[in-house]
């Protein structure tokens, strides 16, 4: 049940007019949530709950566990439970990967056997729900916070749809005391903010990602074939798509949780109008960004030490956090291509210049600052094509063929006639209203935030009226899964 | 709470009763090639626009063709009128049994057929039916049996365009010139294509993965017209070798269609050529249908005699 699903649009309202129904006092609505949960997440296939219950009483076990236990025994709870949680991960979703890239280093060295692949389907939202609980027991660990005694709050915790199968992978610290509040429903924090972020969700996905997801299959598909502006053309609706696609699942993802009187964390921050790299991995998958830094880099001694140890543990985070986005070669070197870009800038002191967001005050950025968002949105969209292509030779050869193009006048032409021919030029228009959209309103947490917000509410319906007229038009009517569930 | 659920009402209910106009004037106003979900223009390869015009002013038959290419290009009536049998071919581009229903339920009571030929590409039975429900939204005129499949089948472009056609008739659409083909429509519904052939071709094995839904609108159909007493004869045209033998579970849709009434697959059945009597993959050319034709109104004349 994805969230563009009709099977969601009747699931959402009925699971929100129930849960408000439900009487604040008491457990029941916890009860409710959790039975929604798994009953969502059941419909992809109900034998991925026994995973997640699974995941669910050895967390909390270990986190009970801990409460009253000696600092070496907390440490083995602590072990207990990581190495359960990413043996799960490493089991379902690396298995495979493993297996090929052995029988492949043996094949390189001359000699060839065969070991058959393992028939296993990797569970939806695995690496996110795995993540969210170890920042748990981690967390109880470093007496960060008091260890849930409740199973029912716990188990709502981590199997709470909204943000289940692909973020943001929230923080215990956030939302697990949320779960023990009283809600009241606001009409407008909840109500009208919930829906607002939903349909920019919805645009983003419908109508942004899965319109450049059509071009985008096509071209990658038949690389060879094409010309280096059309795989140039190819790879900048690839950018467009990912961040439609994955911000928008977020966008919908928040503004379902608020409709329950439940705030997530911001998972992108407008991460297309960074000025370096570090800017971009500031605004970019913030929840898990923010999970390596916590969990990772900092326990590894952070910008801590010398030059040397901050150079070694910014690779480390860049190829894990590749490693964790899927198991293939061009993901890791995606990861690595990110740490070279933001080497520089570490090197130089330069990695924080951006941190004070200067460009977000005016509605007309100067050159210079044009300049720097244009320049890191091409290196980003080189660091794509690794991500999205098959295999590292495919990458390279795309990323060649666009070079070798770059002043070649036939290979400009071709772009011309198939976006004349083929194309069309609705994507280019919808992506220049949705840029148009994102600069006015990148003060807010989302674009439909801050927009039109001093107008008067005619003015504003309007708007509101006209993006779902925008979604009705143009949303693709060949739907394609979020990029992110694969992971 | 209470406000909040009589906004989001108010709002749905506002823009659900402006919405069809919304997207009439929008159609108008926006060119073709800026609207991505209203497809505005009439025309078809299969000649749709060309076959409904005709049946406004065609009497009572005596046989009715339906199904999607494989009947317009494939039977023709003029074969059945040398032997004295007045027919019509309402067939359409990919039509499965989903719009066959509509179709044979709206033009049913105009036609009066006692003898339906339709044919049962396997394909059919594995598709949507959106593009087919398409086309024929474009070139018929819309009524509220298209709305209420453009409602049931949950595609916005389907919905968009048969809203859009909906209220747009009487007035006149443009014509997709895409849609000009060196094809011929023959009156009576058929359509000649350009004799041409196909280099010999390799197709890796397949299966027909089956939608339980096009079924139900076959059992349907053949419901229907058994409550008229017509009788009903499924056939399956001849495509080429190659495509035939590359889906490996043909067997299993035999099965199903001998189980409803009688169906006759002539693939096999006649001294065909791949490279000789087809236009492309599964489409005959007009040698092919020649031959095909001859051994069709044989049977069909048996039956009808027999009946």
């Amino acid at each position: 049940m994805i969230f563009t699903s009709f099977e969601f649009a009747l699931f959402l309202p009925v699971a929100f007019l129930v849960y408000w129904m439900i009487p604040a006092s008491g457990k029941w609505r916890n009860v409710f949530l959790l039975l929604a949960s798994y009953f969502f997440y059941g419909s992809w296939d109900w034998r991925f709950l026994g995973l997640i219950v699974f995941s669910t009483l050895i967390d909390y076990k270990v986190g009970v566990s801990m409460l009253d236990s000696s600092r070496s025994r907390q440490k083995k709870l602590l072990f207990l439970s990581v190495f359960s949680n990413l043996s799960i991960l490493f089991y379902f979703k690396y298995s495979n990967f493993f297996i090929e890239s052995f029988v492949d280093s043996f094949s390189f060295l001359g000699m060839s056997f065969s070991i058959n692949r393992l028939s296993i389907i990797l569970p939806v939202g695995i690496s996110f729900y795995t993540f969210q609980t170890l920042s748990y027991t981690i967390d109880v660990y470093r007496k960060q916070i008091k260890p849930k005694k409740e199973l029912l709050e716990f188990a709502a915790f981590v199997t709470f749809f909204p943000q289940l199968v692909a973020g943001p992978i929230e923080r215990a610290t956030n939302l697990l005391p949320q779960f023990s509040t009283k809600k009241v429903f606001r009409y407008y924090e909840n109500g009208v903010r919930g829906i607002k972020q939903i349909l920019w969700g919805l645009f983003k996905k419908a109508v942004i990602a899965d319109n450049c997801a059509e071009i985008v299959n096509e071209i990658f598909t038949n690389y060879n074939d094409e010309s280096g502006y059309v795989l140039m053309f190819g790879a900048i609706l690839f950018s467009f798509q990912i961040y439609g696609d994955f911000s928008g699942y977020s966008d919908i993802a928040i503004g379902t949780a608020r409709l329950f009187g439940f705030d997530l964390m911001q998972n992108f921050n407008f991460p297309y109008f960074s000025r370096d790299i570090a800017d971009f991995w500031r605004r970019w998958h913030i929840s898990l960004s923010t999970w390596f830094r916590d969990y990772l880099y900092i326990p590894l001694g952070g910008s801590k030490g010398g030059m040397k140890s901050k150079i070694r543990n910014t690779f480390i985070i860049f190829l894990i956090s590749g490693f964790w986005h899927g198991a293939n070669w061009t993901f890791v070197f995606w990861g690595g291509l990110n740490a070279l870009l933001f080497l520089p800038l570490l090197v130089f002191g330069k990695n924080r210049k951006n941190l004070g967001d200067k460009v977000t005050d005016r509605l007309i950025p100067s050159f210079r600052e044009v300049s720097s968002m244009v320049f890191t949105f091409c290196l980003i969209t080189i660091c794509w094509v690794f991500f999205r292509s098959e295999s590292l030779s495919q990458a390279f050869y795309i990323l060649k063929t666009i070079f070798k193009d770059l002043f070649s006048k036939e290979a400009m032409v071709k772009l011309v006639n198939q976006l004349h021919w083929e194309y069309g030029y609705i994507i280019p228009c919808l992506l220049v209203i949705f840029l148009i959209i994102e600069w006015v309103g990148k003060s807010g947490t989302y674009a439909l935030e801050t927009i039109f917000m001093s107008s008067n509410k005619v003015v504003r319906r309007l708007f509101y009226s006209f993006i779902v007229l925008l979604i009705s038009f143009y949303m693709a009517t060949i739907e394609s899964p979020f990029i992110y569930f694969d992971f | 709470m209470r406000k909040f659920i009589l906004s989001i009402l108010k709002f749905i209910l506002i823009l659900g009763l402006t919405y069809p106009i919304i997207v009439w004037v929008w159609g108008l106003v926006v060119p073709a090639k800026f609207n991505k979900n209203i497809d505005t223009e009439k025309g078809s390869y299969s000649f749709s626009d060309r076959r409904f015009n005709e049946l406004r002013n065609f009497g009572d038959v005596d046989l009715l063709i339906l199904g999607s290419s494989h009947a317009f290009i494939e039977i023709d009536p003029r074969f059945f009128e040398n032997v004295g049998i007045k027919s019509f071919n309402l067939g359409s581009s990919a039509q499965t049994p989903i719009q066959t229903e509509i179709l044979l339920k709206r033009y049913f009571k105009k036609l009066k057929p006692n003898f339906v030929v339709m044919d049962v590409f396997p394909r059919m039975f594995t598709m949507d039916g959106i593009e087919s429900s398409m086309d024929l939204v474009r070139n018929d005129s819309v009524g509220f049996d298209y709305l209420c499949h453009a409602v049931a089948s949950r595609n916005i472009k389907f919905l968009n365009t048969t809203l859009f056609h909906y209220l747009n008739n009487g007035f006149d659409s443009k014509y997709n010139n895409k849609y000009k083909v060196d094809n011929e429509y023959v009156s009576g519904g058929f359509v000649e294509e350009k004799l041409k052939r196909i280099k010999s071709f390799k197709l890796s094995e397949n299966q027909w993965e089956f939608i339980e839904s096009q079924f139900e609108a076959l059992d349907r159909i053949i419901g229907f017209l058994k409550s008229k007493s017509v009788t009903v004869l499924l056939v399956e045209s001849p495509y080429t070798k190659t495509l035939y033998a590359s889906y490996t579970n043909h067997d299993d849709f035999i099965e199903r269609l001998n189980s409803k009434v009688e169906y006759i697959n002539y693939n096999g059945q006649l001294p065909l050529e791949d490279t000789l009597h087809f236009n492309d993959q599964d489409h005959l050319n007009s040698d092919g249908v020649r031959i095909y034709n001859r051994l069709l109104v044989s049977d069909v004349v048996r039956k009808m005699k027999h009946n």
